[in-house]
C-alpha cells in the first residue's frame, strides 16, 4: 500500500527510518534527474543530491503542505546545486550585456534527432554559470528578476548568461551535428 | 540562430527534462542514511586513556575532563571531610583475656575537669570477637571512654562495665583528648570484687 505524502511526513518527523526510506525512494529519481542537469558530471550530482536530501530531511517540520511536497523538495534540491556550483565553481558573478548571434544554422533534423541523453551531455559540458540560468530559466520557469536574487547577480547578467548558455548549446549541437554527418 | 531555432532548442529541453528521472546510485542514500542515523560508537576506557583519541575525539575530551574532575573533587571532599577528624582505636581486656563481645561508647567532655553536666552521648561501637573496637571520624576533644562487656564465657564473666581506664566511677576515669592525632588505647575492665565500694 503507497503511502500518502502526510503519512510519509509524519513517519520522518518520528525520525521512522522505514518512511524515511520511502519518501527517498518516492521522489529521489525525480531529484536526480534535477541535480544531473545543474551539475557538470554523475559526481557532482551525487552529491548534490545527497546535500539536498539531507537538508529535506532536517527541514521537514518546516512543510506546512500548503503545496506540493514534490515542489518543495525540488525547491531545497535547486537550492542546494546553486550552493554547491556557488561554492565549487564560484559562478561568474558580473558579465557584460553584449549582442550574440550565431552565424550558424542548424538542420532541422540535428534537434529532433538528439535523445536525452545527448541532451544531458550538452548542458553537463557548458559552463556551469550557463548551465545553471539556463537551468532556471527554461526548465524550472523563474524570471530573471529571481535568477538573479538566487545566484546573487544582476539581472543583465543574469540575461547573459542565459544567451551565453543558448549560444554554447547550439554550437555544441552543429558540432555533433557535423561529426554525425 | 534564428528565433524558431530559439524556441525549438527551450521546447526540446523542456520537453526531455521536465519529467527526467534517473536512479541516484545506492551510495547516495547510505550517505543520507548515515547522516540521519550517525552510528553511535561505544568506546573502551581505553580509548579514553589514550591521548590521540583524547585529543582528537571531542566525546572522548569531554568524558575525560568530567571523569578527571570528578575523580579530583572526590578526593578533595574525602581531604577536607577527614580534616580534624581522627580515630580512637584499641583492645578491651577481661584481666590476662581479650574481651568476646561488648560495647564500646564513647562521651564527648567540656574538659579534663569533667563537669558531669557537660557529659554527653557521642558514639558507641560493638566490640568484636578479639576485643577490638574502632571509632572513626571522631572530631578534636575531650572524651570519656566506656566499655560494656557483652555475653562473656563462664570463667570471664566476673567483669563488670569500665571507663577508661579501669574504673567503675566515671568520676575518676581518664579523659582522652584529641588533638590533630589518632588515639590508641586498650581498655581493661575491672573485677566486680574489685570495685570499691563506698564507706
Amino acid at each position: 500500500m503507497m503511502d500518502s505524502d502526510e503519512d510519509l511526513v509524519s513517519g520522518c518527523l518520528k525520525k521512522n527510518a522505514s518512511c524515511e526510506l520511502a519518501l527517498y525512494k518516492r521522489f529521489s529519481p525525480k531529484m536526480y534527474g534535477i541535480c544531473l542537469r545543474y551539475a557538470g558530471n554523475v559526481m557532482e550530482a551525487d552529491e548534490i543530491l545527497q546535500v539536498g536530501f539531507i537538508r529535506v530531511f532536517n527541514n521537514l517540520h518546516r512543510f506546512r503542505f500548503e503545496g506540493a511536497l514534490e515542489g518543495w523538495i525540488k525547491k531545497i534540491i535547486v537550492n542546494a546545486a546553486i550552493s554547491y556550483l556557488t561554492t565549487t565553481h564560484k559562478l561568474q558573478k558580473e558579465v557584460e550585456l553584449k549582442d550574440f548571434y550565431m552565424e550558424a544554422t542548424i538542420q532541422e533534423d540535428a534537434l529532433s534527432d538528439l535523445s536525452e541523453k545527448d541532451l544531458l551531455k550538452i548542458i553537463q559540458s557548458i559552463a556551469p554559470g550557463h548551465r545553471t540560468v539556463f537551468n532556471l530559466y527554461f526548465i524550472e520557469g523563474y524570471e530573471h528578476k529571481e535568477i538573479a536574487q538566487m545566484l546573487g547577480i544582476s539581472i543583465n547578467t543574469s540575461k547573459t548568461q542565459l544567451l551565453r548558455a543558448r549560444h554554447s548549446i547550439m554550437r555544441k549541437i552543429i558540432k555533433e551535428d557535423l561529426l554525425s554527418h | 540562430m534564428t528565433m524558431d531555432q530559439h524556441d525549438q532548442l527551450e521546447q526540446k529541453f523542456k520537453a526531455a527534462f521536465n519529467n527526467f528521472e534517473a536512479e541516484p546510485p545506492a551510495p547516495v542514500w547510505d550517505a543520507v542514511n548515515r547522516e540521519l542515523h550517525p552510528p553511535r560508537r561505544q568506546f573502551s576506557i581505553w580509548e579514553y586513556l589514550d591521548p590521540t583519541a583524547f585529543f582528537s575525539n571531542r566525546r572522548a575530551r569531554l568524558t575525560g575532563v568530567f571523569s578527571t574532575a570528578a575523580v579530583i573533587l572526590f578526593f578533595v571532599t574525602v581531604y577536607f571531610l577527614s580534616l580534624d577528624r581522627h580515630i580512637i582505636n584499641g583492645h578491651a581486656y577481661t584481666g590476662d583475656r581479650r574481651l568476646v563481645s561488648g560495647t564500646a561508647i564513647l562521651f564527648t567532655v567540656q574538659d579534663k575537669c569533667k563537669p558531669w553536666d557537660s557529659v554527653q552521648f557521642y558514639r558507641t561501637v560493638p566490640v568484636d570477637a578479639n576485643g577490638y573496637f574502632y571509632f572513626k571520624g571522631v572530631d578534636d576533644g575531650n572524651y570519656l571512654l566506656r566499655i560494656e562487656p557483652g555475653h562473656q564465657p563462664e570463667n570471664t564473666n566476673q567483669f563488670i562495665a569500665s571507663w577508661y581506664d579501669m574504673h567503675g566511677d566515671p568520676a575518676q576515669s581518664h579523659v582522652i583528648v584529641i588533638n590533630d592525632e589518632d588515639v590508641r588505647t586498650d581498655v581493661h575492665l575491672i573485677r566486680k570484687d574489685h570495685l570499691q565500694t563506698g564507706p
